[in-house]
């Protein structure tokens, strides 16, 4: 990549005024139990890896989940938070809420059925 | 609660913000003196930048920031051949370090070993011969976002996949040169990326001693002709083909050859599939359990390529024409339906490219009545295996392979 690249320069930009406002990731729905979902979960993963899971995002589903990152990779998550933490998920990202555009990043849509081709093409 | 604060902070600034040159970065310092501009243009332009991951194209279609997961478009299979910049990215662990070539060592033992060796990447190209094959790279969960009702897991379309030129060394070779016992079972391997936590289970995969000393089996240094990418295992990834991407362990720096199976968590509890629904050629008999069975070979399959921006066929415009690729056995024949699989039609397969690679077919459209039709592609190999007309449901949602169904639009 040379130096006189237009994405060198941008990234380079990108460096220099990297910090809450220009993070790329997305950020989480607002609601009770945000903080602690945040600062558990967010160690490991973007917020995306949740997103993509909204459109089936069951009670039961946010339970398994929850409990596959307790228990096979040990997220520090006592009881009482994983209670609050699915509380959180189930409210802010099940197939029941009709989730605010702005906070959705626009990657996580789902590919939909296999009818009809690739359905997430342009 | 154990972190690895340090490699957090760093990778994230690797992972979204990426190595930048001190000429790139005076440049940059350079043009921000003058930079009147910077509204929300910029801003959004910054954005984008740090949404791509180095030597990526933004065509790349992102599914998570940390750790990256991004796939192929599908006008990108129209060739053979899936161009390095738009070849897929997937991570278990969001701790990926730009390894140095300079500080890179591959660490070859294990018990299995008889004298343990350690390589530069100077030593690997030096001292042993090259080997390239072609070879489809393929995630197990490819197409899950397809399974109804829907598994959880990464929502894949169809671009967790790739074809590629992989040069390197052969395994065998490696392993030779430090000597393999009797007795050897499984060779494993692990690499430079890491998980945030102490507790989550290091990504750690093995190979059985037939697949592993397979003259195919390579730990690849380049990819297309050009280094590999960062995100796909710079400097030195392992390439299985015939076999899902969960064994092309990126950026890998330890080879072990082992006397019992590998107990990670990635070989005992993911990556398994229930026995009895996917009948395998090569198994992995040292770690299949009574139920269930690890992934090994990527199940035949196709796809339409040549839709238009809409996912339409348009009768008498669009070409009819994709790709069919498995596991090595090689492509027998592919067939099309336009009346829901009541009669089929073969189609022309292009030149074979080799056992492991993407195979181009075309056929022409026949006449249909006006309105709407839809186009299903079913490949069948040397093996005889097919592909199923409705994908095989499984807990993790491993190994998609339903017939592509395609709108075709017949326009007066």
């Amino acid at each position: 990549m040379s130096a006189l690249d237009p994405r060198v320069i941008v990234l380079a930009l990108a460096v220099c005024f990297a910090g809450p406002v220009l993070r790329a990731e997305p950020e989480a729905a607002s609601g009770a139990g945000r903080e602690l979902f945040v600062a558990r979960c967010t160690i490991c993963h973007s917020i995306d890896y949740v997103e993509m899971h909204a459109r089936f995002g069951t009670r039961a589903l946010w339970e398994a989940e929850v409990a596959k990152m307790r228990n096979a990779f040990k997220a520090p998550v006592t009881d009482d938070e994983a209670r609050e933490i699915i509380a959180y998920l189930e409210q802010q990202y099940g197939p029941q809420r009709t989730i605010d555009s702005s906070s959705m990043s626009k990657t996580s849509v789902a590919p939909g059925r296999i009818t009809g081709g690739d359905p997430r093409s342009p | 609660m154990l972190l690895r604060m340090n490699k957090v902070i760093s990778t994230r600034s690797e992972v979204a913000g990426h190595r930048i040159s001190r000429r790139a970065l005076s440049a940059g310092l350079a043009l921000i003196a003058g930079a009147t501009m910077l509204g929300q243009s910029v801003r959004a332009a910054v954005r984008e930048a740090m949404a791509t991951l180095p030597g990526k194209s933004p065509a790349l279609r992102r599914l998570t920031h940390r750790p990256p997961n991004y796939e192929t478009p599908l006008e990108f299979f129209r060739s053979v051949i899936t161009p390095n910049e738009v070849f897929f990215v997937r991570y278990h662990h969001p701790i990926i370090p730009q390894v140095e070539i300079a500080d890179y060592r591959l660490e070859v033992g294990g018990p299995a070993i008889e004298q343990a060796r350690s390589f530069t990447l100077e030593e690997l190209r030096r001292d042993f011969p090259a080997t390239e094959v072609t070879a489809v790279c393929q995630c197990s969960g490819n197409r899950r976002g397809f399974f109804d009702p829907p598994v959880p897991g990464l929502q894949w379309g169809h671009g967790a996949m790739g074809n590629a030129r992989w040069r390197g060394v052969r395994l065998a070779d490696l392993l030779a040169s430090a000597g393999v016992k009797t007795g050897a079972v499984e060779v494993s391997f692990d690499a430079a990326d890491a998980a945030p936590l102490e507790g989550t289970p290091d990504f750690v995969k093995s190979l059985p001693m037939a697949k592993a000393l397979h003259p195919d089996t390579l730990l690849a240094y380049e990819m297309n002709g050009e280094p590999l990418p960062q995100a796909n295992g710079f400097p030195v990834r392992l390439v299985v083909p015939g076999w899902t991407a969960t064994y092309w362990i990126k950026h890998v720096n330890r080879v072990a050859v082992l006397d019992a199976p590998e107990r990670s968590w990635w070989m005992s509890t993911a990556y398994r599939m229930p026995r009895a629904l996917f009948p395998l050629i090569e198994r992995f008999a040292s770690q299949e359990t009574a139920e269930r069975a690890p992934v090994t070979e990527i199940a035949v399959n196709s796809l339409v390529t040549s839709m238009t921006a809409d996912g339409v066929l348009i009768a008498g415009r669009s070409p009819i024409s994709g790709i069919a690729w498995d596991a090595g056995h090689g492509i027998d024949r592919v067939e099309v339906s336009f009346d829901r699989g009541k009669s089929w039609r073969r189609c022309e397969l292009a030149e074979d490219p080799g056992r492991y690679s993407f195979r181009l077919w075309r056929t022409d459209m026949p006449t249909l009545p006006a309105g709407r039709h839809e186009l299903w592609v079913r490949a069948a190999n040397r093996a005889g295996q097919t592909q199923v007309e409705q994908a095989i449901a499984n807990p993790a949602g491993y190994q998609h392979n339903a017939y592509h169904r395609v709108p075709v639009e017949v326009r007066i």
